[in-house]
């Protein structure tokens, strides 16, 4: 199970203290950004007369207020309920925060009901909750069905003219280049978050370990090894603590080790991944693009996989074992989890318990960092939607009202956080029943003027160095439609969803005849078909570039 | 006709309750089968989705699974029928050779008692007696000076552990009914045997056992029946989603679930199950021909 679920909470709110935006997507999007579309254009000339003259220049400047008479082409003459459907756990007290939205939506004839869709059975949930209606909102990813549940239609296409009409705040603010993250053939089906930032994957471990055995630090990928099987040969048969309590597969740490050959995905969809090596200045040839599994670095990240879990560093169970090796890093049962910043969340929970000690180390100080893209977190209307112009309005008042906004971000002021001069805000000692990026909503909502005063120092040293290392992901406004190719795609998926976990785990008795079996059957399954499919559709979209 | 109807009709209004029951629940979805046919899109839903040809029959070859979930299901089938007979029989005639009657009752519970216990509740206590570190079964074994056994990495092994699970749960519950039967035969025969000298294995041999006939030929019949569809608790709540194991414990069920679950394809999905619905209606309609030939009063219809 892939853990982009966890890639923002309170990452988020850690790195976007401390970076600025990526590449020229400055944080607090800007219509008026040269990579605007066309079609973008012409939105934002049809609908400023609508806005009054005092708004800020963008979000974070001032206070943005919305009012009914911004939605003049929304029908609000009937009192109506807009249907919300989040990913995560509800916050303890998101009853107060619900009543506290209903209340500001008064005026706007409409009150919101939200449901939340657990971690632990959201992907079965997910598309359950789209097949049965009542759902007007619905949070999205890539890491979240976006592109398979718009191949099958359940998202409202969102074309220029409604977005002008509907969600005019949205249209004025939003990054212009964020738009084409979430464009499919020329089709608009969710609305990406406000705000891009570097996000490298780095490694935490128990430091309070690795000083009793004499190791320092880490400083790069032959260290982690060095350090995971220090742990497994002398830790776990003493503790039972593993170097890292590894669960479904090891998709975290692969992140990492591929950093270390600065390579982007052209393809990012579950397993299925493309990847290619990143040259300054120019886009990768379609050849250039290759399945991530079809590679030597992949190879030589199963051998090194089979080599710990051989040495014991992870459970033999690691396949069927449930518990996130992030919770078990936190309950002390596992020595190292990798990640983004989002692992000073489970260093604190660690720390709890007295004479723990947790450090993070970046192992790839001399490579690229890539960037967190705006569509890593998104929301949609579904296609299913009673009125889809009353959910674009509650979804433009959320991302772009300051008191909605924030309130969905950060809970209630002075309550759960409190915000300074300097517009950089605190958590108070009550955050833990709405902490700051609880709740899904929120990172599709974000907009990047947010800071936190302060800020583990440790994620500081850790993040200070990304700023003049990031990059842009050069293909990231490229989505590739599989629709013509859904079956042999899907085919390919299931043999990848076999193999991918156990040779990520080392659970194999040969890495090498393995892969090759993976592949040959991947082949077998309509590899090329969908290869062939992507260079066409990959060379197209490069000749506009 | 409709004098038959008048005379008759308080029958007829008892009767509709159960036939309504079975047009709503079982001829009513059966239209659903159409979902095989189409490109499902949640907008269209069931009926009014865009028709998609066989490419949804297509997906499934593509995928060169169909082979192994049915070749499985089938096995694990044949070997729960044919294991199962012998437990559920043999265990229902040495029940009926006990005498005592408290120990009789106290055996035929603890046997019955698995039936009760979900695959949920079996799964997780095969996990915790199997777990490779810290399982019981290790335990003992490396405390006896064994090497650990790794079942959750022995795809081998499951076959075996598969079979026991399934007679484990269901030998106490399928012996009922032979039990039933037995006590259902006439006592005078077993007399009249005894009387003519013949020994309690004998007229196992060649009272009890030729009697149960019928009710086997039954049991089993039903069985073949459904020789095509997977116990799914069994299968989805023991293995859970490894994959490693999956070549010899994927059956049809879990794999229409897993597609529809993780790949979210519902059209596929349900061209898998119309595929096994079919194979089950062509194994029972077969089987039910060769039952009638060979002895008609054995035959289910």
């Amino acid at each position: 199970m892939r853990k982009k679920v966890l890639s923002v909470i309170l990452s988020m709110a850690m790195t976007a203290s401390m970076l600025a935006g990526c590449g020229s997507a400055s944080a607090g999007g800007n219509s008026e950004n040269t990579g605007a579309t066309e079609i973008k254009d012409e939105a934002t000339a049809t609908t400023s007369g609508a806005l009054p003259d005092d708004l800020p220049a963008k979000i974070g400047d001032g206070i943005v207020k919305a009012t009914p008479e911004m939605y003049g082409d929304v029908d609000l003459s009937e009192h109506k309920t807009v249907n919300i459907t989040l990913i995560g756990d509800t916050p303890a007290v998101w009853d107060d925060v619900l009543a506290k939205t209903n209340e500001y939506l008064e005026p706007f004839n409409t009150d919101v009901e939200v449901s939340f869709l657990s971690w632990s059975d959201y992907q079965q949930m997910y598309p359950l909750t789209l097949t049965g209606g009542q759902v007007d909102l619905i949070f999205t990813a890539p890491w979240c069905f976006m592109y398979t549940e718009a191949a099958k239609g359940s998202f409202f296409v969102l074309d220029t003219d409604f977005i002008s009409k509907n969600m005019p705040l949205t249209n004025r603010y939003q990054a212009a280049e964020s738009w084409d993250e979430t464009t499919i053939s020329g089709q608009t089906i969710a609305v990406p978050s406000n705000q891009a930032s570097p996000m490298g994957k780095i490694v935490a471990i128990r430091q309070d370990l690795a000083d009793k055995y004499g190791i320092s630090s880490l400083d790069n990928w032959n260290d982690y090894m060095n350090f995971a099987k220090t742990i497994a040969e002398k830790e776990t048969p003493e503790s039972g603590i593993y170097a890292l309590a590894a669960s479904g597969d090891n998709n975290e740490l692969w992140d990492v080790y591929r950093q270390q050959n600065d390579t982007f995905l052209a393809l990012d969809s579950d397993y299925f991944d493309l990847i290619y090596d990143y040259k300054e200045g120019s886009l990768p040839e379609a050849s250039d693009i290759k399945l991530v599994y079809d590679t030597e670095l992949f190879r030589n990240y199963a051998h090194d996989m089979k080599e710990l879990a051989d040495a014991g560093a992870w459970s033999r169970s690691a396949l069927t074992n449930t518990v996130t090796d992030d919770d078990a890093f936190g309950n002390l049962q596992g020595a190292s989890i990798a990640w983004n910043t989002s692992v000073f969340t489970y260093i604190e929970q660690a720390e709890q318990t007295d004479g723990v000690v947790g450090a993070a180390y970046d192992l790839t100080k001399d490579n690229l960092v890539g960037c967190e893209c705006y569509s890593n977190n998104d929301m949609a209307i579904a296609a299913g939607s009673a009125d889809p112009a009353r959910a674009a309005m509650v979804l433009d008042i959320l991302k772009c009202d300051t008191y909605l906004n924030h309130l969905w971000i950060l809970g209630v002021e002075d309550e759960h956080y409190t915000i300074n001069d300097a517009g950089e805000y605190t958590e108070t000692e009550r955050a833990g029943d709405f902490a700051a990026y609880a709740i899904s909503a929120s990172w599709a909502i974000k907009n990047g003027d947010l800071k936190e005063a302060g800020g583990d120092p440790r994620a500081e040293k850790v993040t200070e160095s990304w700023e003049e290392r990031v990059v842009n992901n050069p293909t990231i406004t490229f989505v590739f439609d599989d629709s013509n190719v859904a079956d042999y795609k899907a085919a390919v998926s299931a043999v990848l969803n076999d193999y991918v976990p156990m040779l990520e785990l080392g659970l194999v008795d040969d890495v090498d005849s393995t892969i090759d079996k993976m592949i040959k059957e991947c082949y077998d399954s309509g590899l090329q078909v969908v290869l062939d499919d992507f260079n066409t559709q990959y060379d197209a979209w490069k000749e506009t570039r | 006709m409709i004098r038959n109807l008048k005379r008759h009709w308080m029958l007829l209004i008892m009767l509709l309750p159960a036939l309504i029951y079975v047009v709503v629940f079982s001829y009513i979805p059966m239209t659903g089968i159409i979902m095989a046919f189409k490109k499902y899109q949640y907008k269209g839903g069931i009926y009014l989705s865009p028709w998609n040809g066989l490419n949804n029959f297509k997906a499934l070859l593509i995928s060169g699974k169909l082979f192994q979930v049915t070749r499985n299901t089938l096995l694990y089938n044949i070997a729960f029928i044919a294991f199962g007979v012998v437990f559920e029989m043999g265990s229902a005639i040495l029940l009926n050779e006990i005498i005592h009657k408290a120990f009789k009752k106290t055996v035929q519970s603890l046997m019955f008692l698995p039936y009760f216990i979900s695959w949920v509740v079996a799964g997780a206590i095969i996990y915790n007696v199997f777990n490779f570190e810290r399982g019981v079964f290790n335990n003992v074994l490396t405390a006896l000076g064994g090497t650990p056994f790794d079942l959750y990495n022995t795809p081998g092994a499951w076959p075996f552990v598969l079979i026991f699970l399934k007679l484990w749960k269901q030998t106490g519950y399928g012996s009922v009914v032979y039990l039933a039967a037995i006590t259902g035969m006439d006592q005078e025969m077993f007399e009249a045997a005894s009387i003519d000298g013949a020994s309690a294995c004998q007229k196992i041999r060649y009272l009890t056992i030729p009697s149960l006939l019928p009710t086997m030929m039954i049991l089993v019949l039903l069985g073949i029946g459904n020789i095509f569809r997977g116990d799914f608790g069994l299968f989805y709540q023991t293995v859970k989603s490894s994959a490693l194991l999956q070549p010899m414990t994927d059956v049809i069920d879990t794999y229409v679930f897993r597609l529809l679950i993780d790949n979210g394809n519902v059209g596929v999905s349900a061209a898998a199950g119309l595929y096994q619905s079919v194979l089950c209606f062509i194994t029972i309609m077969v089987c039910n021909k060769l039952v009638k030939r060979a002895n008609p009063d054995y035959a289910l219809y």
